[in-house]
């Protein structure tokens, strides 16, 4: 950890991307602040103390800073330590530990309860037609999303076509499972439509990201190593995911010293096989063109922090562009953070509206009919700024959008 | 006790947001990006995010009150300590001031808030093709009221010049808590020599130590259309001089000339790095020259160079555009590298890092630097602007080795002491600030009681930065 910290030169790059800085402007809520308040506490210099954790929960570990550092320190290790350390010590908050109890141990649970809960939320909630769901008695509070009925990996086990091109696993991470379904059926529906067989192994677990984020490194550790396990017994030609941050808990925490050499050579197994939904019809099945969209539609996209963070910047918007009555629009710094960062928008929701104040104003200066990105999560968040700004813009994941115009149009044969 | 009175104070005037005296965020500007915070740790008593004029008005107010220092900062970038509370005090952190005022590009200028950077104001203006040419590598994060305070230049200032050259304008608030502007109180000229020229000449550079610089009216320049440039690798690093000369003499007006020198312990990992290329035996030093301007005016003043280029000992890569280019200082950056990689578990640290000397000296001065730092155990890597003999220089060190350390602050002191023993100067563009004002009288002589007779004028109390540029020891 030493050697992480004292690679911080302090040269400051990382101040003009860091999303909290922009917002709350003094030095603590920059990178090299947090490496810095790390550090002292770490070497013993100054006490663990709820005043020094505040300043780095701060953090979104978003990574941009990572992607512009010319030393390439690794904040997101640092922090992730520093909470450990936190949850070892303070123990984690409140509001995380539900989230994440509900994610680990009481998985099976909230499996069982999702139908049950998708009809009773009628009650309370209200689904809006631009997606996601307000609270009936205050239409302004926080838009949260509505329970799928039963959790996607119950449901869709597999889709078989003749001859298939690729023959492909679908990792689908919580989001999609218990709440993105629509996100699920329609990566399926996509492959399927561009001849590939699709499965969903159902041993699947979190992809880990949130305990990792959150300092439950035990468990996060025991999760990467689950899914190694379970994605290495595949006869899969790839394995695609369509949330960006389970795209880096597939794609890089196998890397994490805790996991273990044993897991990360099995992982290297995996090497070259893992994509991220867009990726993998651009780069892989070299996909030139879609169907149109059933109306001319202003859409624009939003980079997710950790799907821009693994390279995928080019394909969604490629294949955005494909589809026939689409008019793309770029808007304004896309590539800036939405403010959610999974479980931050729980704990720290008045800066992550802060922050997305920001992203809201930059998609409105396009006036899109379809906000997309490649992250249900960032979704999430984008339908609540937009709730809150009165604006009936449809937030939506670009596959579903994409799976929109198959929809629309008869498969070959039909 | 005092510095409570100041927290209580400075609570009373400004919003909870707005002044910081937790020991977590004090903590948090403690540091810049030099090697002094490597050796020292300064908090300052208080922090104030200021964002108008009367909230540093209101500072200085209370500081000249309390009889305490202002330390105006930026974003920190500095290697010089300039933004560092050695003797405690507030912080002003103007980095949050980020209106970009006036933008008015029919008059090449803007007026912008100190905490502009320089990417957000060159963003600002490419719409209308034109951005400020200083440039210190740190767009993305320096701001312009830090560039003015430093008078930055960087590698492209042999061509267009430091930040004097383009500062036309500033409004200043001074530690009496007037508030003066600077260049005309209403001129929009970009040209003019009216009066004491007191903005560029005492303001611009002046590292906080006279007043706060709340308001910088530039001038901005076109977007040169072309560049073009050759990566020369030299087998015999005293001919570079003559080399440059020569270019030089024949009308090429470099945009930027930069080197990085190869030593021989350095020169296989350099090697590796560069390793796609056409290697000289043996490889002395990497040399980038660059052309920037009108198409055909590039394409000549390129020529030109190559053909002078070939008659030295070394290969040559040729780019011929902008995205060409940005390969060539990839090339750089990885020759820069490579010599990193001459003493592994290292830690590069900026100390003796801006040395100049008189161009026909560089080489002498590498010499002295490399025996230098060889008495001292460690290992650097020497780049810079080679056009100016500007040698900046990165200590390869191990920061929790207290006996090593002992000794790279010997170093530093002996590579300040070499570049004025060889009628150089200890800085070419970071700045005296708190590292190199020991060194001030014995640099400028009897000039520099006149920079204290000037500061004392400005700031009769002695609040804003002390210990910067002038040495602390006395008034």
């Amino acid at each position: 950890m030493k050697n992480l910290i004292d690679k911080c030169n302090r040269c400051g790059f990382c101040r003009a991307v860091c999303p909290s800085l922009a917002e709350l402007g003094w030095e603590s809520a920059s990178a090299r602040g947090r490496i810095f308040l790390a550090g002292r506490v770490l070497s013993g210099k100054a006490p663990l103390t709820a005043e020094v954790v505040a300043r780095l929960d701060q953090c979104l570990l978003c990574r941009n800073c990572m992607s512009v550092c010319p030393v390439g320190a690794k904040l997101d290790q640092i922090i992730m330590a520093f909470r450990r350390l936190e949850a070892e010590e303070l123990g984690v908050a409140k509001g995380k530990k539900v989230i994440l109890g509900a994610l680990a141990d009481h998985r099976d649970l909230l499996s069982s309860l999702a139908p049950a809960a998708s009809m009773l939320e009628h009650i309370p909630f209200k689904e809006r037609a631009s997606n996601g769901a307000v609270f009936r008695l205050n239409k302004k509070a926080r838009v949260l999303p509505m329970m799928g009925g039963k959790p996607f990996l119950s449901q869709v086990q597999s889709v078989e076509v003749d001859n298939p091109l690729k023959k492909v696993a679908f990792f689908t991470g919580c989001h999609i499972n218990f709440v993105g379904i629509n996100v699920g059926r329609s990566v399926i529906n996509v492959l399927a439509r561009n001849g590939c067989s699709v499965w969903v192994p159902s041993a699947q677990v979190c992809c880990g990201v949130p305990f990792f984020a959150s300092g439950e490194i035990d468990k996060a550790v025991g999760m990467v190593r689950h899914n190694i396990d379970v994605l290495s017994r595949l006869d899969a030609d790839a394995i695609v995911y369509a949330c960006g941050s389970c795209g880096t808990g597939l794609r890089e925490w196998a890397g994490h010293p805790e996991v273990g050499p044993e897991y990360l050579e099995k992982a290297k197994g995996l090497k070259g096989k893992i994509f991220e939904i867009g990726e993998f019809l651009i780069d892989q099945l070299g996909v030139k063109e879609l169907p149109a969209l059933p109306k001319p539609t202003r859409i624009t996209y939003h980079d997710s922090c950790h799907l821009a963070f693994t390279g995928v910047k080019e394909q969604p918007r490629r294949l955005l562009k494909m589809m026939g009555n689409a008019e793309y629009v770029e808007m304004p710094d896309a590539a800036t953070c939405c403010g959610s960062a999974g479980l931050f928008s729980v704990t720290h929701y008045p800066l992550s509206r802060q922050i997305n104040d920001k992203k809201i104003k930059s998609i409105l200066a396009v006036r899109p009919q379809v906000v997309t990105s490649g992250c249900p999560g960032c979704n999430l968040h984008i339908m609540d700024g937009l709730n809150k700004a009165d604006n009936e813009a449809v937030v939506s994941h670009y596959i579903e959008l994409i799976n929109n115009a198959y929809e629309c149009t008869p498969e070959a044969g039909q | 006790m005092a510095s409570k009175l100041l927290q209580k104070k400075l609570s009373e005037e400004f919003k909870r947001d707005q002044v910081l005296t937790a020991k977590e965020e004090l903590a948090c500007y403690s540091y810049d990006s030099g090697i002094y915070t490597l050796f020292h740790y300064f908090e300052p008593d208080a922090a104030v995010l200021a964002k108008s004029v009367n909230d540093v008005i209101k500072t200085l107010a209370i500081a000249r009150e309390l009889k305490v220092p202002v330390v105006p900062r930026g974003a920190g970038t500095g290697q010089a300590g300039g933004a560092l509370a050695p003797t405690g005090g507030i912080c002003l952190d103007l980095s949050g001031w980020k209106d970009i005022e006036q933008v008015m590009p029919e008059d090449y200028q803007a007026f912008v808030r100190p905490g502009v950077t320089l990417d957000e104001l060159n963003k600002a203006f490419a719409p209308y093709g034109l951005y400020l040419p200083p440039d210190p590598s740190s767009g993305s994060a320096c701001t312009i009221g830090g560039m003015a305070a430093n008078n930055t230049a960087g590698q492209r200032s042999l061509k267009y010049g430091a930040m004097d050259r383009f500062v036309m304008g500033l409004e200043v608030v001074l530690p009496t808590g007037e508030v003066v502007t600077l260049g005309g109180k209403q001129a929009r000229v970009i040209k003019s020599v009216s009066g004491l020229d007191m903005k560029t000449g005492l303001f611009v550079g002046s590292e906080g130590i006279l007043g706060v610089i709340t308001g910088i009216r530039v001038k901005m320049a076109p977007v040169p259309p072309a560049r073009a440039g050759i990566l020369f690798l030299s087998a015999d690093k005293k001919s570079v001089p003559a080399l440059i000369r020569e270019v030089y003499k024949a009308g090429v007006v470099f945009s930027a000339c930069e080197f990085v020198l190869v030593q021989p312990s350095a020169e296989g990992t350099v090697a590796k790095n560069l390793s796609d290329l056409r290697l000289p035996s043996p490889l002395e030093m990497v040399l980038l020259m660059e052309f920037e301007g009108n198409l055909p005016g590039v394409a000549w003043e390129l020529n030109r160079a190559k053909e002078i280029a070939a008659s030295f000992a070394g290969t040559s890569t040729v780019a011929e555009s902008r995205e060409q280019m940005q390969r060539l200082w990839f090339l750089l950056d990885e020759a820069e590298g490579g010599v990193m990689g001459s003493r592994p578990g290292t830690k590069r640290t900026p100390g003796g890092e801006d040395i100049v000397v008189p161009p026909s000296r560089l080489i002498e001065a590498l010499d002295g630097i490399q025996q230098l730092v060889g008495k001292a155990g460690v290992a650097c890597v020497n780049f810079g602007h080679a056009v100016f003999g500007n040698i900046h220089t990165g200590l390869l060190i191990k920061p929790d080795d207290a006996e090593e350390m002992k000794k790279v602050e010997t170093l530093i002191d002996g590579i300040h002491a070499l570049a004025l023993a060889l009628n150089g100067s200890t800085t070419g563009e970071h700045g005296t600030g708190i590292v190199r004002s020991p060194l001030l009288t014995q640099e400028h002589g009897q000039a520099a009681e006149m920079m204290r007779r000037v500061k004392n004028l400005f700031d009769p109390d002695n609040i804003m930065n002390p210990g910067k540029i002038l040495p602390a020891d006395r008034r």
